[in-house]
């Protein structure tokens, strides 16, 4: 085939692939944008595009239920774990990637074995834990909790970080008269913002999203994540499942993400890429 | 002041000897190299008088204090470390500055010496600059001006030349000598690079195998090499080491056709039976052709190689043992397959005994 068919053709097959790519991630997205719009009956209407933009949904979860609570109780869920997993996951990183000692490697395997289980296998005894500890129906319950699906890849991730970075620079700094900590808050850290600003914002994400755990720790509205109150959204009678408000909802708790995902994009792409090719 | 003294020094690593019992006393002010092929225990050692490993057994003292036990950045050493280590994060400034500051030392005085030093390294246009932002050679400036910063009284060089280009660093090269010149510090200077040794020492340490072969300045060490080790590292292209057999002619080299002796008139005052014979490629001479001198050795030319000012002619001698001559390029082209003669000076023999030992004469 001559070349001046074969390309344009090449080129618009390419394009195809990336709409029909685009269409399968971002469609129930819109979808669920377009029915926040929409009430009562309306909502059964298939409709390609929204036919007005009516706040109704919007205002109800906030006047009719405890939504602003429940946002805030997720914001300070998952920051906590984020807080958290930083520091636990640098501190170990640092003595995982940089000392050796018996039982390093085990200790590794250890920590990424417990992210291989599913929620469901954990789920009981986590809550006999959460029980034992008091934490039943409190947040420190659910950020308790998800450390143990955010500090595995937290650890692993910085950990490989910290053993790119080479060993030389560290020991400048020593002979510069650093000591442990000047080198962690001095050297390391700001080495390895792009890594913990990825592992960060992905636990941020994991601790947002969380469902079963926050479902089954909590019992109260009040002590509630964004998640599960969603998903406890009641409609009008008991025979009404309240879509346009659930999508409001959604789409109200997705924003925050795509916002952070946004503000560090660059930095996210940086953070993945590190370690790859030394810089 | 600044001398270095190591007393029966040794490093352990679990279950192997890196370092096996070094004394060494490097004088105050001196420019000490330490040279080896790789995992002779060079850097190993510099890295221990530095502090960053631990001494398993033995005694280090920098000017006259026992330093064993003393974290690395009190001992008042600084060190150029191969990859220059520079912090990626930080702006030359804040580089040089880092260890003052972590010192407290006030800020007008930190201000004033990373100037002072950025000054003597021609880094003051630089100063705000970030280390992915200069060259190569830069970067070891910037590593050295580190170093020089902290005003120490023994600085320390881990291969720092390694990782530049040929021209720079030969400029390099002069460049720490001239500092030394002028600070008049003691250095260490850890290289595999025999050149490199050779130009920048007032003092060479021939490490092997986690011990020290021989000390020395860089003309002892050409000139009257300890043992067979430190003759062929020292010195390009290498010494020639020939077997040979003590007779009272003189040396006869083994597995020679020709009657392949070399001058020795003490020969009968050696002990040994066998000897190693070392030769530098440099002290053959060339004989013009025809002039068939009286204890000349027939030489088969195998492959020459032409380095502009001299010529390496690789070949076997008085046909035996394979040889290396060199002769300045000025004489007569020869091809590879033709035979000339050489001669050898009985001052420029060296005689090793059979376990790599300098044998002392006359």
């Amino acid at each position: 085939m001559p070349n001046s068919v074969w390309k344009p053709l090449k080129q618009s097959a390419f394009w195809l692939l990336v709409a029909v790519l685009l269409l399968i991630l971002l469609f129930p997205f819109y979808y669920a944008l377009v029915t926040s719009f929409k009430s009562g009956p309306s909502i059964f209407e298939v409709d390609v595009l929204p036919r007005g933009f009516p706040l109704d949904n919007y205002t109800s979860i906030f006047e009719e239920q405890s939504f602003a609570r429940n946002i805030l109780n997720s914001l300070f869920v998952s920051v906590s774990v984020v807080a958290v997993s930083l520091t636990l996951g640098l501190t170990a990183a640092m003595s995982l990637g940089r000392f050796r000692f018996r039982g390093r490697r085990m200790m590794l395997l250890a920590v990424l074995s417990v992210s291989m289980f599913p929620q469901v296998a954990v789920l009981s005894g986590m809550f006999e834990l959460i029980r034992v500890l008091g934490l039943f129906n409190s947040g420190f319950g659910l950020i308790f909790s998800y450390l143990i699906f955010t500090l595995p890849f937290t650890v692993w991730v910085l950990t490989s970080f910290i053993r790119e970075l080479p060993i030389e620079v560290e020991e400048a700094a020593i002979m510069d008269g650093a000591g442990p900590w000047t080198l962690l808050t001095r050297i390391f850290l700001p080495l390895m913002l792009p890594a913990m600003v990825t592992t960060g914002l992905l636990a941020f994400i994991v601790a947002w999203n969380e469902f079963l755990f926050a479902l089954t720790f909590t019992l109260t509205n009040d002590q509630r994540t964004v998640p599960v109150a969603i998903a406890l959204i009641t409609g009008g009678s008991e025979f009404e499942v309240p879509w346009g408000r659930i999508m409001a909802a959604s789409v109200i708790v997705t924003v925050p993400l795509i916002a952070l995902v946004l503000v560090f994009q660059r930095r996210i792409v940086s953070g993945l890429t590190a370690g790859a090719v030394k810089g | 002041m600044g001398a270095v003294t190591l007393k029966g020094v040794r490093k352990r690593f679990a279950s192997f000897e890196a370092i096996k019992g070094i004394d060494l006393e490097i004088e105050d002010g001196a420019f000490c190299v330490l040279v080896g092929p790789s995992g002779c225990g060079k850097s190993t050692l510099l890295r221990m008088i530095a502090g960053l490993e631990e001494i398993s057994e033995g005694e280090l003292s920098i000017a006259g204090r026992v330093v064993n036990d003393i974290a690395p950045a009190d001992r008042q050493v600084s060190m150029v470390f191969q990859s220059y280590a520079l912090y990626p994060h930080m702006t030359v400034f804040k580089n040089m500055a880092f260890g003052l500051r972590l010192a407290k030392t006030d800020e007008g005085t930190v201000e004033q010496r990373v100037r002072d030093v950025a000054e003597i390294l021609r880094l003051t246009d630089l100063l705000d600059r970030k280390p992915k932002e200069l060259s190569g050679g830069q970067r070891q400036r910037v590593a050295i001006g580190r170093a020089i910063v902290r005003n120490p009284k023994v600085f320390l060089f881990d291969e720092p030349l390694s990782n530049l280009d040929a021209s720079l660093r030969v400029r390099m090269r002069l460049e720490i000598s001239r500092l030394h010149r002028r600070l008049g510090t003691t250095m260490i200077h850890v290289t595999h690079d025999q050149v490199e040794a050779m130009t920048l020492a007032d003092t060479i340490v021939v490490m092997n195998d986690g011990r020290v072969e021989q000390v020395g300045s860089p003309r002892d060490l050409y000139d009257r090499p300890a043992n067979t080790f430190v003759a062929a590292f020292i010195g390009s292209p290498a010494m020639n080491l020939l077997s040979a057999r003590v007779e009272p002619k003189g040396l006869r080299l083994e597995k020679a056709v020709d009657p392949g002796y070399l001058p020795f008139a003490s020969a009968a005052n050696l002990d040994d039976h066998i000897v190693t014979v070392g030769i530098r490629p440099e002290h053959f001479e060339v004989l013009e052709k025809g002039s068939d001198q009286d204890g000349a050795l027939g030489f088969e030319i195998d492959v020459v190689e032409d380095l502009g000012d001299t010529r390496v002619l690789h070949g076997v001698l008085a046909g035996g043992p394979d040889c290396t001559v060199r002769e300045p390029a000025n004489a007569e082209i020869r091809s590879s397959g033709s035979r000339i003669f050489v001669n050898i000076l009985e001052d420029y023999i060296h005689v090793f005994s059979q376990d790599g030992h300098r044998i002392t004469h006359q």
